[in-house]
């Protein structure tokens, strides 16, 4: 990439702040919105201060783009990522995703990146997080690899970029039954953070106050009736646990009863 | 007629046990859909324990990609292998365990395929003559209800754990063994260059990662240090089972992130799960609400892990680790 400039996407997804308890609707059918407060998923804030830190230690690159799919208040993950040092941000508008739906979000944002290409350059490095805080399935990075014909490495928890490759320590284990493997990686390729790889920052006020200001690029893209993700019949919470038996007496005896109880009543051992 | 498709993933020299968990599902949708159960096996030498590992998830044919380029997890390449056994089986439901690896591959086969996925169920059946599946969201904090298309190719991963092992009973006279022919990789996949064994202490103790665990055995920060933590590992030896850690813990330095269990962390659904010196922070329920049995041991009979254990014993669990330890027959205390 001597003489082309670096050009890093980081996509980020706008969703319920996980620190906060959620309620379901009495029909089942999504979240209670009332008193929901959304964030920019804390997975993918490591992505955008990955892409911030490589901006920051090369010359080279040109511009970090940050991307969601997602309704209209969705922006305001956009907002956050640019006040942490993201440069321009780039709005997918779908006002009726569901947060499972993964892979549909995925091609949005493939048929997205195929627009934005068409008419400049493509990426040569795209980040996001392993998975996110609401649907939790990690499905959306190496989906969106697939969709664009790219490389990916999955968990990364450390990264180093000579020039356009990149060694990558990844917690998906190789077939011999390790839990971390070291991956090499040519660009273009997409990598999804987990946590470990980077402490994200937290942006002062005058930046957030800026980022407010920043246009966004908005698309509306058509997209395939086809059905890509499961879909979604009920939500409920999850069911009560009976509750806690005490166990008294002094330490040997605890751990005596526990020990009979493990093995007799609950048989889990 | 289209079959079922289980993934037996690799895992070492043998076949991951969270792979023949998925031998009592297999079983069920074969009999609910009438489709015939294939396996497929991908890595290098694999060959010859196939028709075992088939024959254990009640298979009756077995597709085997078995080459030295593919002794190694690469995403695509893997992809690739899975796509030819998809196609040459006709599957039309994939089922494969939900490890750090086919979490990794599933979504690039899925799209690959058009497939609609389903990853990380903890139930999976059939009701109204549907393939339906029960998974969490919101870090637990809800469970939603799916329902998957009765036509195409459908990739479901099972959270390990959901499943026992069937020991005996699946009656399989002969497993058809079918080469796949993978061609080696396109030069831009990732390529492993090193495997990091750190958390291997023998040869005898694989490296177990905390979400395939049967058993953990979880520490916070009232440790109080990194070499306290010796006590959690003695008793998750003598139990057979993987040390665990809060949040806390894993950013005073005592455990390594790999180890974290909640929100930011991993989400464990082990048979057993014991707490000690864990507070049980919302972020950290998310992570392991829901194990089998929770044993909480705290000073603090207050502690909202309590709220959440099926045992609790309020204690130190410096005093009651050991004895516990001890009492299983392990060494130490």
């Amino acid at each position: 990439m001597e003489n082309q400039r670096m050009r890093i996407a980081v996509i980020v997804k706008h969703v319920p702040d996980s620190r906060v308890s959620v309620r379901v609707k009495a029909d089942g059918s999504a979240l209670e919105q009332d008193g929901l407060k959304f964030v920019c998923d804390p997975f993918d804030e490591i992505a955008v201060e990955q892409a911030v830190q490589i901006k920051a230690s090369r010359s080279d690159v040109q511009e970090i783009v940050v991307m969601t799919v997602g309704r209209h208040a969705a922006a305001e993950a956009l907002r956050h990522a640019l006040a942490m040092g993201a440069d321009r941000a780039v709005h997918v508008l779908c006002e009726d995703i569901l947060p499972h739906e993964e892979i549909r979000a995925a091609k949005l944002c493939a048929a997205a990146i195929h627009q934005l290409a068409a008419v400049g350059r493509g990426f040569d490095l795209i980040l996001c997080g392993v998975r996110t805080t609401d649907n939790g399935a990690g499905e959306f990075g190496p989906a969106l690899a697939e969709c664009l014909d790219l490389p990916h490495a999955g968990a990364i928890t450390q990264m180093t970029l000579d020039g356009s490759r990149a060694r990558v320590r990844c917690r998906v284990g190789a077939s011999t039954g390790s839990i971390e493997s070291v991956f090499d990686v040519q660009l273009p390729a997409l990598m999804t953070c987990e946590r470990g790889l980077i402490e994200p920052r937290h942006p002062a006020l005058p930046k957030l106050m800026k980022a407010k200001q920043q246009s966004i690029h908005s698309m509306n893209l058509s997209e395939s009736s086809e059905r890509c993700d499961a879909t979604l019949v009920k939500l409920t919470p999850p069911p009560a646990r009976q509750s806690c038996r005490m166990i008294e007496g002094d330490a040997s005896q605890m751990a005596r009863e526990l020990v009979r109880l493990l093995r007799e009543e609950a048989k889990a051992l | 007629m289209s079959a079922i498709l289980v993934y037996l993933e690799k895992r070492g020299d043998a076949i991951n046990r969270a792979s023949l968990e998925l031998a009592s599902l297999a079983r069920t949708l074969s009999q609910a859909f009438g489709m015939p159960i294939h396996a497929v096996v991908i890595g290098s030498g694999v060959a010859a324990g196939a028709a075992k590992a088939a024959a254990a998830v009640g298979a009756s044919k077995v597709f085997i990609g078995d080459a030295a380029h593919l002794a190694d997890y690469r995403p695509r390449l893997y992809r690739r292998a899975l796509e030819a056994a998809v196609a040459s089986s006709g599957a039309g439901i994939v089922l494969m365990a939900s490890t750090a690896m086919s979490r990794d591959m599933a979504p690039r086969l899925a799209v690959r395929l058009g497939a609609v996925l389903a990853t990380d169920c903890s139930e999976v059946f059939v009701e109204q003559g549907e393939l339906r599946v029960r998974r969490q969201q919101y870090s637990g904090k809800c469970v939603g209800l799916f329902t998957l298309p009765s036509s195409g190719v459908r990739v479901v991963t099972v959270r390990p754990n959901t499943y026992s092992i069937v020991e005996a009973g699946i009656a399989t006279s002969i497993v058809e063994s079918v080469p796949l022919d993978v061609a080696a990789d396109q030069p831009t996949d990732a390529r492993v260059v090193a495997v990091d064994n750190a958390s291997a202490n023998s040869e005898s103790a694989a490296p177990q990662d905390v979400t395939e665990a049967d058993i953990i055995v979880a520490g916070g920060r009232s440790l109080k240090s990194a070499e306290n933590f010796a006590i959690l590992e003695a008793l998750a030896a003598a139990l057979g089972g993987a040390v665990g850690a809060t949040r806390a813990a894993v950013d005073a330095g005592y455990q390594p992130h790999a180890r974290q269990i909640g929100l930011t962390g991993k989400t464990v659904a082990p048979r057993l799960y014991i707490a000690c010196g864990v507070h049980g922070a919302i972020q950290h329920l998310a992570g392991m609400r829901s194990s089998r049995v929770i044993v909480a041991i705290n000073t603090n009979k207050d502690a909202p892990i309590f709220e959440v254990a099926t045992y609790g014993c309020v204690g130190d669990l410096f005093e009651i680790v050991p004895r516990l330890t001890q009492e299983l027959g392990g060494g130490g205390g």
